[in-house]
């Protein structure tokens, strides 16, 4: 009896263990059932334990302790809804899916391995840089500018700044009555207007706070822009909170009214920033609202920092 | 070649046959401050035969580090700054390639270059052999906010590198204004 030189069966997976390496490298690739989109609801907000929730309050009732970091969650919206987790694949569909069309992506690596290159002529043209890596913001859904809106609200929850209105001078925030913010080093830190602090400052190689308060309004040093995660501003009113950047273009998120107020949240991803108005109850209290988002203070960080 | 002066300028692929990539460094020295310091920025611009950026995506810098036909990219920082420029890839209605360096705009006091020595720029071979360096002449500049270091330009069928050394006191918004950038 010979050997056996029948094609060997991809399709069934209980059977590819038995496939020689020299067999395995000619086989054809099979592409990673996950990579396969899932459609939910326009509407859908969706709730995946602590960490979606925790980066993504829909309306208060869940406390949370600090989840894991988990930028992708973080950059779920809350509104209007497009979830990725993990690294969904890099196609020219899910950068074009707009905010309307929420969709779900469960990707895993396999989903990007086997997701064609998003521009093969750009591949063949030149090599891609030794420290460059797979940009996450190919993965973010459409999003207005802050040029195209005037208020963040219920109607207009987000907003997404360019990589220069991102990186360029301060963001300016007035209005705001408290602060908090993590760093890509998962060190977080609070503090007032009125002075009070928490957790972990964080300043910058030019002296300056990351994020921080200057007599009233609250400052982004955004020449670091990289090096900080996400950040709250909490405004109890009676003005509404402003928002200010570089090249003079400004929003604001309304007052708190009926019982409600607005946190205005910012996320980095991959070096742009969204700012988004997060409905929650007005009795909140800042505690309340950094447990909401998942803060926890590392106050511990800061004291090893100092003597170190 | 070797050392500039402004306003001088170099013939690169005319004077090394096949020089196909360039790495230009850029690099400077702060005098520290206890206070909130000047934080400098450099940036590649990628301009047509008038002068301004081909659009907004080509201006290259830490937070946009390539731009969109991928001639530029942001490689490293053996030098304060290094950006490798692939002559190959860069678009045929790109005419000059201009770098920078501002200073931070930060509202908490941004500085100017007054703390700044040792600033110069080089353009090297892939292989990091200079080719040309500049170092740039820094007096008086106690309002000077950004600064052209040099630029690579076309010259018929070659490239070429001049010299420059023309600060700005309007910091990063006149760089914008007379590149046309919307930052």
């Amino acid at each position: 009896m010979g050997p056996n030189s029948s094609r060997p069966r991809t399709d069934l997976p209980y059977l590819r263990r038995r496939i020689k390496p020299g067999a395995a490298a000619a086989a054809p690739v099979v592409a990673a059932p996950a990579a396969a989109p899932v459609s939910a609801p326009a509407s859908a907000s969706l709730s995946l334990g602590r960490t979606a929730t925790a980066a993504a309050p829909s309306g208060g009732g869940l406390s949370l302790s600090r989840p894991p970091s988990a930028p992708a969650a973080s950059s779920a919206p809350s509104g209007s809804a497009g979830l990725s987790l993990s690294r969904p694949a890099p196609t020219a569909t899910a950068q074009s899916s707009g905010s309307g069309s929420s969709s779900l992506v469960l990707g895993g690596r396999g989903g990007s391995q086997a997701a064609p290159a998003p521009s093969s002529h750009q591949a063949t043209r030149t090599a891609p840089p030794s420290h460059a890596k797979p940009s996450p913001t190919r993965l973010l859904f459409a999003a207005p500018g802050i040029d195209d809106v005037r208020q963040l609200d219920e109607h207009t929850p987000m907003v997404r700044l360019n990589a220069r209105q991102s990186a360029i001078g301060t963001l300016l925030v007035t209005g705001a009555g408290a602060i908090a913010w993590e760093t890509m080093d998962k060190t977080t830190g609070g503090a007032t207007v009125r002075g009070d602090a928490a957790g972990t400052p964080s300043r910058t190689a030019g002296n300056r706070p990351l994020v921080g308060f200057q007599e009233q309004d609250a400052l982004v040093s955004l020449r670091h822009v990289r090096t900080l995660r996400r950040a709250l501003f909490m405004g109890r009113g009676p003005a509404p909170l402003g928002v200010r950047i570089f090249d003079g273009a400004t929003l604001t998120v309304p007052a708190p009214s009926n019982g409600q107020m607005f946190v205005l949240s910012l996320l980095q991803i991959g070096g742009l920033l969204e700012l988004r108005a997060e409905p929650l109850p007005e009795r909140m209290t800042d505690q309340e609202i950094w447990a909401e988002f998942g803060f926890t203070m590392t106050h511990h960080v800061a004291a090893q920092r100092e003597r170190g | 070649m070797g050392n500039l002066v402004p306003g001088a300028n170099a013939a690169l692929t005319a004077e090394n046959p096949g020089l196909a990539k360039v790495l230009v460094g850029m690099g400077w020295e702060t005098i520290p401050s206890l206070g909130p310091q000047a934080e400098l920025v450099p940036f590649a611009v990628l301009c047509d035969s008038s002068g301004a950026a081909l659009s907004n995506d080509h201006m290259v810098f830490f937070n946009q580090i390539a731009s969109a036909d991928g001639s530029v990219v942001f490689a490293g920082d053996d030098d304060t700054e290094q950006i490798d420029v692939d002559l190959s890839l860069v678009p045929a209605d790109v005419a000059k390639i201009a770098f920078i360096v501002y200073v931070d705009p930060d509202t908490r006091g941004n500085g100017t270059f007054s703390s700044v020595r040792s600033a110069y720029i080089r353009v090297a071979t892939a292989e990091n052999r200079e080719l040309v360096r500049f170092n740039v002449p820094i007096s008086a500049a106690d309002n000077i906010t950004a600064m052209m270091f040099g630029e690579l330009y076309r010259h018929r069928d070659d490239w070429k590198f001049r010299a420059l050394g023309q600060g700005y006191s309007t910091g990063l918004a006149g760089v914008a204004k007379d590149f046309r950038i919307d930052t």
